[in-house]
């Protein structure tokens, strides 16, 4: 179990942008929203956030008050229920266990008055895995439906694909062959790293003119990618060593073949080794 | 439909004041709107029995929040039910024109006689579908009940023009969103039990007592079961299956099949006829039904009874009748169809299963280790507390509504 930071249901929105927005490991993908007793209250993802700037969320506030004083709005307006909830004398396996059947990426831990005492997420899970070898190929895991972008796309055309895909990233294409790849977190820190960006938004300049810059200028430009024959241990080692959630997958001549991330490493190794051999190997370290 | 129920103050024992109070806090944003809840029947299956509880809920913090059922024939219903099949995987279906004619004459004739004229009009499930083409104002929601993660494509591919007309659609699971939404505002919401709703309230022991003596089965003995409509989907005939394996092993377990006849489920007699004919081939197997003077609470006082309950579901929208089970303690075997696995947890609420022999296998072990059975059953009711309750239920969909009409 890790702790993560948490908000309080009172903060702004914005105060959500500035913990998610950064480049290292405090600057988690999603936080938990807590109320002034420490009371879990809900949910809130990177991509929400994105998705109330270009007002996909939060609409009726957003489109009657502008989102410069959206960002000032509660963060409580904006968050999902707490949807995967644990008490803390669970059984660690259980909890393991939901995530890898469900393909969920994370639960909350809480003592029996909802307070909250934790989260257990994949990264947490698959650090406990790394070092071993599965003999289990990655394209036996991964995502072979894979969307992506050109590099001379705009962010506005970026944020506006992850938001309906529903995904977190995207891999950057040019002439056939993986040239990068963007995050949301990627957006906010460029939203926030620049500050005037904050600014513009909270003069309700709007997204589009913020978001105007091209992928090709903001997308990572090290290629973080396993190889569709790499056993899923060489992805484990990648995704917990440099901190990202997802790789693409590309053959030997650089074509994009399929995305990997660490709820697909989870579920499919739960799936193909069965619960009880990957379990043991985690729960042995999973509480410290 | 009338709206007589509980308030949410009823619920500060079960939730807390503090939870009470956060809903109170969410519903001042979208106070006296008017939502409007259209599905295709007042009684028996899991949107009935949701809306049920949650209208009066949601009328006790604010909203001015009304259900409304379509007025159809059993020919209507029949198409319907193609079409809810099509939609859960079934790729032998095909929709003739004459089909395809009556469920839109049938949808255009009750777009007159509803009130549609919502702040918010939540549609469930596809039989309304198509009254989003007669929208005269106010904010669409499209709430998705189905696992839609096969769907036969024809069949999709004549509703997807109507789902994309929505302001937003509600799925139960990530994975049952289909991939040709892009663009479509999606929410991923559980469903949810009333925990004090005649079908889950606590009940005195002597009532449990009176209600299996009314239906001549022994307290004494070990009972299983299964609640759910009499549908192919639920395999009751694979419940009878295990049932026998079962008894080989623990002869005095006795089977109880529960379930109702829904009015939008032309297909429930048909299914009903073949489980009793199966039943009829094995001693102390109870098929229960409505009509057999079972209603909410016998539900409950019957479920309390099990030892073990079963959810041998093939596909699943959700599947509440297992946090229902779980909720009362009983621990529950079941296949890995749409939502259980949420609700079963492998050996910690219950046991997941690939087939009927692994069902009787496990429904064994939990008869003959009683202190098992009570381990488990006692991790489910805890796990529903935090997952799958109404208020949470409440709170998603008031989340909705700020986000579609909020203040």
């Amino acid at each position: 179990m890790c702790l993560r930071p948490c908000i309080y249901w009172d903060d702004p929105l914005i105060t959500a942008l500035s913990i998610m927005a950064g480049k290292s490991r405090q600057s988690p993908y999603r936080v938990v929203v807590v109320n002034s007793n420490k009371k879990v209250k809900g949910v809130i993802t990177g991509r929400r956030v994105l998705e109330v700037i270009l007002g996909k969320r939060g609409t009726s506030l957003v489109e009657s008050k502008g989102i410069a004083k959206v960002l000032r709005e509660n963060v409580s307006l904006f968050i999902d229920e707490p949807h995967n909830v644990f008490v803390e004398h669970m059984p660690p396996q259980a909890v393991i266990q939901y995530m890898a059947e469900n393909k969920v990426g994370f639960v909350i831990v809480i003592d029996d008055n909802w307070v909250l005492q934790g989260m257990v997420d994949d990264s947490t899970v698959l650090s406990r895995l790394r070092g071993e070898v599965f003999g289990v190929p990655v394209k036996d895991v991964m995502t072979s439906r894979v969307y992506h972008i050109s590099p001379e796309s705009s962010l506005m055309e970026a944020a506006s694909l992850m938001t309906d895909l529903r995904v977190r990233r995207l891999p950057v294409v040019h002439k056939g062959e993986l040239a990068g790849i963007i995050t949301v977190t990627d957006l906010l820190n460029y939203l926030l790293i620049k500050e005037k960006h904050v600014e513009m938004l909270l003069h309700d300049v709007g997204v589009e003119e913020v978001f105007s810059e091209k992928v090709k200028d903001v997308m990572s430009k090290e290629v973080l990618a396993v190889s569709p024959h790499d056993d899923v241990s060489r992805a484990i080692e990648i995704m917990t060593d440099r901190d990202v959630s997802g790789l693409p997958v590309t053959s030997n001549n650089g074509e994009l073949v399929g995305l990997v991330s660490r709820i697909d490493v989870l579920a499919g190794l739960t799936n193909i080794k069965g619960a009880t051999t990957v379990l043991d190997l985690m729960v042995s370290q999973l509480v410290c | 439909m009338s709206a007589e129920g509980r308030s949410i103050e009823d619920y500060e024992r079960v939730i807390g004041k503090d939870e009470v109070n956060s809903i109170l806090e969410l519903a001042e944003r979208v106070k006296g709107a008017k939502v409007i809840h259209v599905n295709a029947t007042s009684y028996g299956g899991g949107v009935a029995e949701i809306l049920k509880n949650l209208i009066p809920l949601a009328r006790s913090v604010g909203l001015d929040a009304r259900w409304q059922v379509l007025k159809a024939n059993p020919e209507f219903f029949g198409v319907t039910k193609k079409i809810h099949n099509a939609l859960q995987g079934d790729m032998t279906i095909a929709l003739s024109e004459d089909m395809m004619q009556l469920y839109l004459k049938v949808n255009e004739e009750n777009a007159s006689l509803l009130d549609l004229d919502g702040d918010v009009v939540c549609i469930h499930d596809p039989q309304p579908l198509p009254l989003i083409t007669y929208r005269r104002g106010g904010r669409w929601v499209w709430r998705c009940h189905i696992d839609t993660s096969e769907p036969n494509l024809s069949v999709w591919s004549f509703l997807r023009g109507f789902v994309l007309k929505y302001d937003a659609v509600v799925f139960s699971l990530e994975r049952f969103v289909p991939r040709d939404l892009a663009g479509v505002k999606v929410f991923i919401r559980y469903p949810s039990i009333d925990p004090l709703s005649d079908k889950n309230k606590p009940l005195r022991p002597s009532i449990i007592q009176e209600v299996l003596e009314r239906f001549d089965i022994d307290p004494d003995r070990p009972i299983i079961g299964q609640v759910a409509r009499f549908d192919p989907w639920k395999d009751p005939l694979g419940v009878i299956e295990v049932f026998r394996m079962v008894r080989e092993k623990e002869p005095k377990t006795q089977l109880l099949l529960i379930g109702s006849f829904a009015h939008d489920d032309p297909e429930g007699s048909e299914w009903y006829k073949k489980t009793v004919e199966k039943a009829s081939q094995s001693k102390d197997v109870h098929v229960l039904t409505n009509l057999d003077g079972v209603g909410d609470l016998e539900v409950n006082a019957l479920q309390r009874s099990f030892t073990v309950g079963l959810q041998l579901s093939i596909r699943e929208g959700f599947g509440l009748a297992v946090s229902e089970a779980l909720w009362k303690e009983v621990p529950v075997v079941a296949r890995r169809a749409g939502g259980i696995p949420l609700q079963v947890i492998d050996g910690v609420t219950g046991f997941l299963v690939n087939g009927l022999e692994e069902a009787a296998e496990k429904v064994v072990m939990l008869l003959r280790r009683p202190w098992l059975a009570r381990a488990l059953g006692r991790n489910g009711r805890e796990h529903v507390r935090y997952n799958f309750l109404i208020t949470r239920d409440l709170k998603d969909y008031l989340r909705m509504h700020i986000d579609l009409v909020g203040k």
